[in-house]
C-alpha cells in the first residue's frame, strides 16, 4: 500500500468504529479490490484484539524472550529507542534482569566476549570510558590522567575510614505482633529461621529494632525503604523519611505492617531494609534481610 | 544431531537457569529446532550454530519465566482468569501464541506508536480526539497512525520470516 492510497490511513479508524458512514462505505468498497489494504486491516484487527488497558500493561510487563535474547546477543542490532526501553525494564524488573544475567552467563560460557555490564548502552559511564579509551595514548590527556590518578588513588585507598556520621551496617532484631501473640526474633550473621506469619489472624506489625541512633540518620537526604520480595521480585515496598521514624531505648525502630492474607500461603518472601541516600555508596544496599514464610489459616 | 544437542546443552547448562527439568528443556528446544529444519526455514546455513544458540536462548528465557510463575506475557490474575474461562488447550495455546506475537510487535514499536495503539484500539478514540490530545490535525493523526500500523505489520512480517520465531507454513508462532 503506497502512501498515496487515500483509503489506507482510514483503516485503523474503520477497525475502531469511529469513521463517518460515508468514509466507512468508501473503505468497504475499496477493500474488496485491494490486497494491501486487506493485509493492513488484518494487522489493525490483530492490534485491536490486544488493546485493553490490561492487555497493554501485560504486554509491557516483561521483555519478550526473543527481544531480550537479541539485546543480550547484539544490542546494537536494536533500534535506539527499543534498546533504551529494554534497559529501563532491566532496571525495574528483577525477573527480566535475572533472565538477562543468565543469558550473559550463557554468552560467557559460549566463549564470546564477556559483556561487562548488564546495562551497557549510552550510559554516562560508557561515554566516559569511550572518551578515556580514545584519548589515553595522546600525550596531554595521558599526563592529565596520570595527575588525576595520583590524586584519586590515595583517596580510594583510605579503606576502613568510616565516613563521618555514616550509619553502621546493622542487623536489627524483629518484634512480631499478630493478634495477641508477640515474639521477638534476633537476627545476626548466621542464617536464622524464617519468620512465620499466619493467615486469618489479621495484620502483623513487625518492628525492626535497629541499632542505629537518630544521629546516624540525621544526615540530609537519607531515608529508608522496606521491601518485600518473592523470587527476587519486589512485591511491596514502603519508603520512610529518616525524620519520621521513632526510637526505643535510644535506637531507631522501623515499623512494618503486613497483611498475610494478601500474600500467598506456602510462598517464601524476603523482607529487606535498604538505605536510600542518592550519591551515597550505601544507596540501595540491603542492611537487613529476613526470610518470611506465610502459613495458611489453620494449617500446622 | 549430536553436535546440535551439544550446542543446546551448552545453553541450557551454560547459565544458572535452575530449571526443574533441564533435560526436558533441552528436548523442547530440540523439538523446536527439528520443526524449523523440517519446514525448511533455515535461511543461512552458514550461521546455523548462531541460530541454534538464539533459539535455545530465547526458549530458555521463556521457560525460565514460566517456572518463576510470573509469565513473560501474562500476569497471574489474568492467567487464572483465562484458565477458568477456557477449557480447550489448543485454543489456549493459539491465543497465547497470538498474544506473544502482538507482545513482540508492541515492544518493538516506538513509544509514540504504543501510545497511539492504546488510544485508537483500546480507548477507541476518533481521529479528531487524538488530534486534540496531540495538538495536530486529523489528517496528520491519520498519517501517523497509518505509519505505526505499517511499522507493526513490518515487525510482524519479520518475526514470521525469522527462523525460530514463527512458522511461515502454518502461521504458528514458534518462539
Amino acid at each position: 500500500v503506497s502512501h498515496g492510497d487515500p483509503i489506507a490511513p482510514l483503516i485503523p479508524w474503520y477497525v475502531n468504529g469511529t469513521l463517518e458512514a460515508e468514509e466507512r462505505r468508501r473503505v468497504e468498497g475499496h477493500l474488496s479490490g485491494c490486497e494491501g489494504c486487506r493485509a493492513l486491516l488484518a494487522s489493525a484487527r490483530g492490534q485491536a484484539t490486544q488493546a485493553a488497558p490490561g492487555d497493554l500493561a501485560s504486554m509491557e510487563r516483561h521483555v519478550h524472550p526473543r527481544l531480550l535474547t537479541a539485546y543480550a546477543e547484539e544490542p546494537e542490532s536494536l533500534e535506539e529507542e527499543t534498546a533504551r526501553w529494554v534497559e529501563a525494564k532491566l532496571e525495574k524488573c528483577p525477573t527480566c534482569r535475572a533472565a538477562y544475567e543468565r543469558l550473559l552467563e550463557v554468552e560467557a560460557r559460549l566463549g564470546r566476549a564477556p559483556l561487562p555490564e548488564p546495562v551497557r548502552r549510552a550510559g554516562p559511564a560508557r561515554r566516559v570510558w569511550e572518551l578515556l579509551s580514545s584519548t589515553v595514548l595522546q600525550p596531554a590527556p595521558a599526563l592529565a590522567y596520570l595527575v588525576l590518578l595520583a590524586l584519586v588513588v590515595p583517596w580510594l585507598l583510605r579503606e576502613g575510614e568510616p565516613e563521618p556520621g555514616a550509619p553502621p551496617l546493622t542487623s536489627p532484631s524483629v518484634m512480631t505482633v499478630q493478634g495477641e501473640r508477640a515474639s521477638r526474633a534476633e537476627s545476626g550473621a548466621e542464617p536464622v529461621a524464617p519468620l512465620v506469619l499466619e493467615q486469618g489472624r489479621g495484620a502483623v506489625l513487625l518492628e525492626l529494632l535497629t541499632e542505629l541512633t537518630p544521629e546516624d540518620l540525621a544526615r540530609p537526604g537519607l531515608d529508608w525503604s522496606v521491601e518485600l520480595a518473592r523470587d527476587g521480585e519486589t512485591v511491596w515496598s514502603e519508603r520512610h523519611e529518616a525524620g519520621g521514624l521513632g526510637t526505643r531505648e535510644g535506637a531507631v525502630v522501623v515499623p512494618v505492617v503486613l497483611d498475610p492474607d494478601r500474600l500467598d500461603a506456602g510462598d517464601g518472601y524476603d523482607l529487606s531494609l535498604r538505605i536510600r541516600r542518592p550519591g551515597d555508596p550505601l544507596d540501595g544496599q540491603a542492611l537487613f534481610r529476613r526470610a518470611i514464610a506465610v502459613k495458611a489459616a489453620g494449617s500446622r | 544431531v549430536e553436535t546440535v544437542r551439544g550446542w543446546v546443552q551448552s545453553v541450557v547448562h551454560g547459565g544458572n537457569w535452575r530449571f526443574s527439568d533441564a533435560e526436558g528443556v533441552a528436548q523442547e528446544i530440540q523439538l523446536r529446532l527439528l520443526q524449523i529444519v523440517r519446514d525448511d526455514r533455515v535461511r543461512d546455513p552458514g550461521g546455523f550454530q548462531k541460530f541454534v544458540y538464539s533459539v535455545a536462548k530465547h526458549t530458555c528465557v521463556r521457560i525460565y519465566h514460566r517456572e518463576r510463575r510470573a509469565g513473560p506475557s501474562e500476569d497471574p490474575a489474568q492467567h487464572e482468569e483465562r484458565l477458568r474461562s477456557e477449557t480447550d488447550p489448543q485454543d489456549d495455546l493459539e491465543r497465547q501464541e497470538r498474544f506473544e506475537t502482538m507482545m513482540y510487535v508492541f515492544q518493538r514499536l516506538p513509544g509514540a506508536c504504543r501510545e497511539l495503539w492504546g488510544w485508537v484500539y483500546g480507548e477507541k478514540l476518533a481521529a479528531a480526539e487524538v488530534g486534540e490530545k496531540l495538538g495536530i490535525s486529523v489528517n496528520n493523526v491519520r498519517v501517523r497512525v497509518h505509519r505505526c500500523l505499517q511499522k507493526a505489520r513490518a515487525i510482524r512480517e519479520s518475526l514470521e520470516l525469522a527462523p525460530g520465531s514463527a512458522s511461515g507454513a502454518n502461521g504458528r508462532f514458534v518462539p
